[in-house]
């Protein structure tokens, strides 16, 4: 018997930090996430300020932006970090701001689908008579490509923020409910599970109690591929027009979207936001193979 | 016995470290021991002892965390823990041999064990495909399997479990190594398997004159085959010599302890008072498996027709080999799984088809004591919050529950203080105590121990019988005691029941049943046990 009573949370806290991964798949995420919230302080200018005068223009462009306003016309002097796009919009503060869009889907998306598909594995896996159908309309769900059904469901809604969210979870659903569903099942099995059944407790709390804290780790994981995942749908749809329309607030996949006639002249609208796309999906997936092996005991095994 | 060949085995000094942040410093420490032709050692010892760190020093096996430090284990004159890579894999198979305690795991489940036996023969000699088959089945032959032409082509899963030992025994053997390690090859095994097993390794043996290095915890199985016994401790070897000698005239304390400590095959004289009958059960039957949704599935009978008595204040044990459904039985009784037919009556209130609503109420009468002591407690709960869920479940308010587990682990053995640690710092005896103590936290009249004690060592396992036994006595309490070894049978069980493929074969009286085992299957069980005729222990 140890002294120190340090409980198997606290212990699993210590091995985080001594992940390489986790440090720099999490230091990243933290700094996107910084960008996304200190976005105004960071030198940018309003993202849809159109400028006609400073069109097209390369990185590094330092120019006047001519502003009209109530009290008539200003002139701003401007430096265009990542060149400007066809409206004279100045790319740097647009991928800026189109972080916050990109956090906001993915880590959202990565809640709901969470959490709705939490609530429907555990029941899945703990009521076996209602388990064949739901995982029926699950399999039958799975069986439609993501990205085509996030473009129906997106095109039966009006084109926002809302509705992508919804046209990205609902193919991720299934994807939780399985691993839900899988771990309860053998949890299920467990004799603490079933002491707790002779000891009289009702289900919600059994399920509270002894099952759900199983799925913790094995959902923090999947949740960030989730989040991973829904940042690139999300940009390939505002890619495609279908997601957030470019006008009213710049996304990462909305700004690359505007940018395709230009791009073998412009090259720089599509490079910079491609860029940091890559580098945020990169690092949350980094995170969440740092997490897997920390978490996972299946991999925390080997010495 | 050949105590003057030369060895073929002889380790000295071997010294293993462990990680720094192990419990002690090295895994084992100045081993001395050898084995000679055509001799069996029998490494016995509980768990951490450090027995099977020893073999896979041997073999070249250590992982790479644990590393020899001093010593030398000197195979035929080579020393194996300084050869190449390339040299120690010819050595194995060739000169030594290893099997393994779970007969499953360790064959591949996807190639047929003709193959597999073959192998071993494509690596390491030059032998044709034809010549090879021949060798296989005549290997095949030797280990006695059932007709070999055939099996040769079999899975393993299509095999029983002393059949894969058996392949187990091939593989090691076909190439005729002077030496096998054995560790724990028969712990997985039924009592009759494992007897089987032992014979015809003791029979190889004798035929090949290969030196044995045989690893376990069961000083059954050592006063069964081995010539010389090293009884080791945290480690340590701390004596070593002839059978008998260990077996009947120890020297060292721990040996002692050991041997007192195993439970004997001749039941005491117990005194049986009838009491009010709590529990009855008749005509019990559980089928598993239902017709699919698509065709007939597969239906498994494992209970038939069973009826039993369960009286205030007795312990009624149930034996039976694995598959003999007596975990089923327990089970359908704690209503774990509803029985698919028959009754089971609660005093005068059927509880065997009531829905778990109305069952709740009835929970707290029986009670159940699970196999596995890391699995029967919920990692991330306190102690103190697994003993006070059932009670609080039954509406005894927090703070009267929180005195009551204070008091029953101070009865079980355990400081009240450590309620408020977490399972992973108990070891498996503390944990078994501390699940019977969660099990009396609501009063229950019946407590099933379902292979309560089979996961603990010889030492703890024996506590934990007397823990129950002294419980069972001051709480009056019904016991239903599932077991598949029938030395601990013996000492706790007043009246016994034999479970063969879900039908009772035999009960009674459990003193009667070892004296005059009326049914074959019986007499079959009770021969089967390793070192029946031994009386351990009672040298002093």
């Amino acid at each position: 018997m140890s002294q120190n009573a340090q409980s198997p949370f606290q212990s699993t806290i210590f091995r985080l930090f001594k992940n390489p991964s986790v440090l720099i798949g999490g230091t990243l995420v933290f700094l996107v996430i910084a960008l996304a919230i200190f976005a105004p302080l960071l030198g940018t200018i309003d993202p849809n300020q159109t400028s006609t005068s400073t069109r097209l223009k390369a990185p590094g462009y330092e120019g006047v932006m001519k502003i009209y306003t109530d009290e008539g016309r200003v002139k701003v002097p401007i430096t265009y970090r990542m060149g400007s796009d066809t409206l004279g919009r100045d790319v740097y503060s647009r991928v800026i701001y189109g972080s916050r869009i990109s956090l906001v889907v993915g880590i959202s998306v990565a809640a709901i689908a969470i959490s709705i598909g939490m609530l429907i594995g555990l029941i899945a896996g703990y009521f076996r008579f209602l388990d064949s159908v739901i995982m029926r309309v699950m399999d039958g769900l799975m069986a439609i490509p993501a990205i085509l059904l996030a473009i129906a469901v997106v095109s039966v809604f009006n084109a926002g923020l809302m509705s992508v969210i919804i046209a990205i979870v609902v193919p991720e659903v299934p994807r939780v409910v399985r691993l839900v569903r899988s771990i309860v099942l053998s949890i299920r099995e467990e004799p603490y599970v079933e002491a707790a059944v002779t000891a009289g407790t009702r289900v919600p709390s059994l399920l509270i109690r002894h099952v759900l804290p199983n799925t913790i780790a094995p959902l923090i994981v999947q949740g960030t591929f989730i989040v991973a995942s829904a940042i690139i749908v999300e940009a390939i749809l505002s890619f495609l027009g279908l997601g957030i329309p470019a006008d009213e607030i710049p996304t990462w996949g909305n700004i690359m979207g505007a940018a395709r006639e230009n791009f073998q002249l412009h090259p720089h609208q599509i490079l910079y936001p491609g860029l940091i796309l890559a580098v945020t999906v990169l690092s949350v997936n980094m995170l969440g193979d740092g997490l897997r092996d920390t978490l996972d005991p299946r991999f925390s095994k080997r010495l | 016995m050949s105590k003057n060949s030369e060895y073929i085995l002889d380790v000295s000094d071997l010294t293993v470290a462990l990680p720094s942040d192990g419990d002690r410093d090295h895994a084992i420490e100045n081993i001395n021991l050898s084995v000679a032709a055509g001799e069996i050692v029998c490494v016995v010892g509980e768990s951490g002892s450090g027995k099977s760190v020893t073999a896979s020093a041997v073999m070249g096996l250590l992982p790479s965390s644990l590393r020899p430090i001093s010593g030398q284990t000197l195979l035929e004159g080579e020393d194996t823990l300084n050869c190449s890579k390339r040299r120690l894999r010819d050595l194995r198979g060739t000169r030594m041999a290893m099997i393994f305690q779970e007969p499953m795991t360790a064959l591949n489940p996807v190639t047929k064990v003709g193959e597999q036996i073959s192998e071993m023969l494509e690596i390491h000699t030059q032998l044709g495909a034809k010549e090879r088959r021949i060798r296989v089945l005549e290997i095949m032959r030797l280990v006695h399997l059932p007709d070999p032409e055939k099996m040769i082509d079999a899975y393993p899963h299509q095999l029983s479990g002393g059949q894969r030992q058996r392949i187990m025994i091939a593989i090691a053997l076909v190439l005729d190594p002077v030496l096998l390690i054995a560790d724990e090859p028969t712990t997985a095994l039924d009592v009759t398997t494992q007897a089987q097993i032992l014979k015809l390794i003791k029979e190889l043996q004798e035929r090949q004159g290969t030196g044995v290095l045989f690893i376990t915890h069961d000083f059954g199985v050592v006063a069964e085959i081995a010539d010389r016994v090293v009884v080791m401790q945290t480690g340590r070897i701390v004596e070593q010599g002839t059978r008998d000698e260990i077996l009947f005239n120890p020297q060292h304390e721990y040996t002692k302890m050991l041997m007192r400590a195993v439970p004997s095959m001749t039941p005491p004289v117990r005194e049986i008072n009838q009491t009010q009958s709590l529990l009855k059960v008749s005509k019990l039957e559980k089928v598993y498996g239902k017709p699919g949704l698509f065709g007939r599935g597969r239906v498994v009978r494992a209970v038939t027709g069973l009826d039993l008595q369960l009286h205030a204040g007795e312990t009624l044990g149930i034996v039976g080999e694995s598959g003999s459904g007596k975990s089923t039985v327990a089970r359908c009784i704690a209503r774990l799984t509803d029985p698919t037919s028959g009754s089971v009556s609660l005093k005068d209130v059927e509880i065997a088809n009531l829905v778990e609503r109305d069952l709740r109420p009835f929970r707290n009468k029986i009670q159940i004591v699970f196999q596995d002591p890391y699995r029967s407690l919920n990692p991330r709960r306190t102690i103190s919050q697994s003993m006070v869920e059932a009670p609080i479940n039954f509406g005894t308010p927090y703070y009267e529950a929180q005195e009551k587990a204070k008091q029953l682990m101070e009865l079980v053995g355990l400081s009240a203080d450590a309620l408020e640690r977490y399972p992973h710092q108990f070891s498996g005896g503390q944990r078994q105590r501390i699940c019977i103590a969660r099990a009396l936290m609501v009063d229950p009249k019946i407590l099933i121990a379902d292979e309560a004690v089979s996961a603990l060592d010889v030492s703890v396992q024996a506590q934990v019988l007397e823990l129950l036994d002294d419980i069972r006595k001051r709480f009056e309490l019904a016991m239903l005691f599932i077991t598949h070894d029938l030395r601990v049978a013996a000492q706790i069980c007043d009246k016994l029941i034999v479970m063969q493929k879900g039908k009772v074969v035999e009960s009674g009286v459990t003193s009667e049943i070892y004296s005059r085992p009326k049914h074959d299957y019986t007499k079959l069980l009770l021969d089967a046990a390793p070192g029946r005729n031994v009386q351990f222990g009672t040298a002093e």
